[in-house]
């Protein structure tokens, strides 16, 4: 009896790789059609605004914080780089995107590490009001893109399986692990969200890597916004709508923790990419979005019971003393 | 002064550090002037907001339009009484809140012609129960993180509701009911009066019964709460089921009100109502707060909003007034906190 507790940690930290797989068999036996290069870059092109705007999610909550104005600068984002295109040009006008979801994370970023307001509150706050600046650009309405072309080429072929769009993706969540997991500034970032003390009384400014992160996630929110406009040659106010829930779902099924500290780039992205895959194969074979929802709903609570189960907090505190030990050893080695 | 480590303020941390006075009297003066902004802010805010209201327009003093403001606000208002017992208990915020408005409206107005609206009426609410029951069992219980399991809870729910509508409008089609919901009582709308004798016995819970007594040292001091023997994960358990009774509350009023709703008709409520909350000035992290203090954010709300119309901005305006009120309530109250930690 000894062996369940076992066995059940083995599947809560390798789950994504399990359910992953597991999807992918489902989906390739179900709907043979599913394993050919077109499905394959359909589902990518899909994913790829959620790719990125859970790898910007992944940096936010690793540092013990939460951003739930991803939905609503995503669509400002798309809003922004659409309706600029007359006056700026395609690209120009996606940078302005750009440009504004990392004002929105900068503003969420100050709010939370210099006047020290629960990020779950000044996010809450900065969702809405930039909400209500998306709706105010087209007074509630769509606009349509000036360049048909582009739109038509960041989804195209590349190599059979990819496109411009998933590229920018990919290249989103490799760096975004490289940081994380080889450089000292990934390291800070787990310290700081294991424990904002010990980050600050051993010396790191905590503050500028929280600022850092959230403008990060505004700025990749707004990537993953203008990526999908421009792929739809539209913006819309309500683009962005459900994308905390399915995002943060998402996230979480790969591995990342809301309590900090706990989870990567690369576990995020690959729940994701779980996520379309079982939304595609629903979608291919027919079966009704309910039951879709009511799947990921279940899946997603199976999850935080496991967690809890399996005291995800102890886990947490022993990898916690791991990176802080490697952390001293590397301040320990510059100093000397 | 020595410096003193600062508390976490991660989104699962926050509240209350034990207040530190300060050596000098005109810190300790500062200090408390910060603690009376803090604990009275918004109701000097609700006053600030009438008075500018009535300067900025003379129609908002008309009986009328102050219905209409307490109409506007009186359905996302049940929801913020529930919010308020879980951010009391410290369970943050119920994000299923929207869908369970959703499931409970649609099968309120769906199962109208099988078993009569007192009968569709009395499922609609065991449903938002059962959400809340569930969610609590697993906060409660199991000590899940809340804002993941009541997302996924929602997610479940919203997927209940598109497969009972198979994504049709529901309609109702019972007339007494639907003149219930539109209809007034001595002059004021139903949906109102619903609101009030909600959050008036919400209220009477929290501050007259043991069981509320229990809510805010479960909310206050988890471990000590626990120590003491108070059964703190059978409160955690009854605030989400009290959420979700509002939820379906607030599901059925909408369903009264409008005779026709879809599986997605309360998705935008969900953040509303914990926005009420946070402007009332309860902390989500548990242990202080009242239902009085919410309604004063939702009515603060409803007021901005109703101004917005009233001087003729558009009307998307109101939405960055909402998330600017929010903003200054958040920030007034965290930095006044920090003064009074000295």
């Amino acid at each position: 009896m000894k062996r369940l507790p076992q066995i059940l940690r083995i599947i809560e930290t390798e789950r994504i790789y399990l359910l992953l797989a597991l999807a992918i068999v489902a989906v390739v036996i179900l709907e043979p059609g599913f394993a050919n290069p077109l499905s394959v870059r359909g589902v990518l092109n899909q994913a790829a605004p959620s790719l990125i705007v859970a790898t910007g999610l992944t940096l936010v909550l690793i540092c013990g914080q939460i951003d739930l104005s991803i939905g609503s600068t995503l669509a400002l984002a798309g809003m922004v780089a659409i309706s600029l295109q007359p006056e700026l040009g395609v690209w120009p006008a996606a940078l302005a995107g750009i440009g504004a979801g990392v004002l929105v994370g900068l503003v969420n970023g100050v709010l939370v590490a210099y006047a020290r307001i629960a990020s779950i509150l000044a996010t809450l706050a900065s969702m809405i009001a930039v909400q209500g600046i998306a709706l105010t650009i087209a007074d509630r309405n769509t606009v349509s893109g000036i360049d048909i072309g582009t739109s038509l080429w960041i989804q195209s072929s590349i190599a059979t399986v990819l496109s411009p769009t998933i590229l920018a993706a990919l290249a989103v969540v490799i760096s975004a692990q490289i940081v994380l997991s080889q450089t000292a500034v990934g390291r800070t970032i787990y310290l700081i969200g294991g424990s904002d003390n010990g980050g600050r009384l051993s010396g790191i400014r905590t503050e500028r890597y929280l600022v850092a992160a959230f403008a990060a996630c505004g700025g990749l929110a707004a990537g993953a916004g203008v990526l999908l406009s421009l792929g739809l040659n539209t913006g819309s106010a309500y683009f962005g709508e459900s994308t905390v829930f399915t995002v943060i779902a998402a996230v979480v099924i790969g591995g990342t923790s809301l309590l900090g500290a706990e989870g990567s780039a690369l576990r995020s992205a690959l729940g994701v990419l779980f996520m379309a895959i079982i939304g595609f194969g629903f979608a291919m074979g027919g079966i009704p979005t309910f039951i879709l929802q009511v799947v990921t709903g279940t899946i997603l609570l199976g999850i935080v019971l496991l967690d809890s189960y399996l005291g995800l907090r102890r886990r947490r505190a022993w990898r916690l003393r791991r990176i802080a030990v490697q952390h001293e050893a590397t301040a320990e080695g510059t100093t000397a | 002064m020595s410096p003193m480590p600062e508390p976490t303020h991660g989104p699962m941390s926050g509240g209350e550090a034990a207040v530190h006075p300060g050596p000098q009297t005109a810190g300790r003066q500062a200090a408390r002037t910060s603690e009376l902004v803090r604990r009275n802010g918004v109701f000097i805010a609700l006053l600030v907001v009438l008075v500018g209201a009535t300067l900025a327009s003379p129609a908002f003093l008309d009986a009328s339009n102050i219905l209409n403001v307490l109409r506007a606000v009186a359905i996302v208002g049940v929801m913020a009484v529930g919010q308020t017992f879980v951010a009391i208990v410290g369970g943050m915020a119920d994000l299923s809140a929207g869908a369970v408005v959703g499931l409970s409206a649609v099968v309120t107005l769906g199962l109208q012609s099988a078993l009569g609206p007192v009968g569709a009426t009395v499922v609609g609410l065991s449903v938002g129960v059962t959400v809340g029951l569930v969610n609590g069992m697993l906060v409660g219980r199991f000590r899940t993180n809340a804002i993941v399991t009541t997302i996924g809870a929602g997610v479940v729910v919203n997927g209940l509701a598109l497969w009972y509508t198979a994504g049709n409008t529901m309609f109702g089609g019972d007339d007494a009911f639907h003149a219930i919901g539109t209809g007034s009582t001595l002059g004021i709308p139903n949906i109102v009066v619903a609101f009030l004798i909600v959050a008036s016995a919400a209220q009477l819970v929290l501050s007259l019964t043991a069981f509320g007594r229990r809510v805010y040292s479960t909310g206050g001091n988890y471990e000590a709460a626990r120590a003491s023997g108070i059964r703190v994960r059978r409160v955690v358990l009854l605030a989400f089921a009290i959420s979700g009774l509002t939820g379906a509350t607030a599901g059925i009023m909408l369903a009264a009100l409008l005779d026709q709703v879809n599986y997605d008709s309360g998705a935008g409520f969900t953040f509303s109502s914990v926005a009420a909350v946070a402007v009332g000035g309860t902390s989500l992290f548990g242990g202080e707060g009242s239902v009085v203090r919410t309604i004063v954010g939702v009515v603060i709300i409803g007021i901005l909003n109703n101004i917005v119309v009233l001087v003729g901005l558009p009307l998307n305006a109101q939405i960055v007034v909402t998330g600017a009120i929010i903003l200054v309530a958040v920030a007034v109250d965290s930095l006044t906190r920090r003064r009074v930690r000295g």
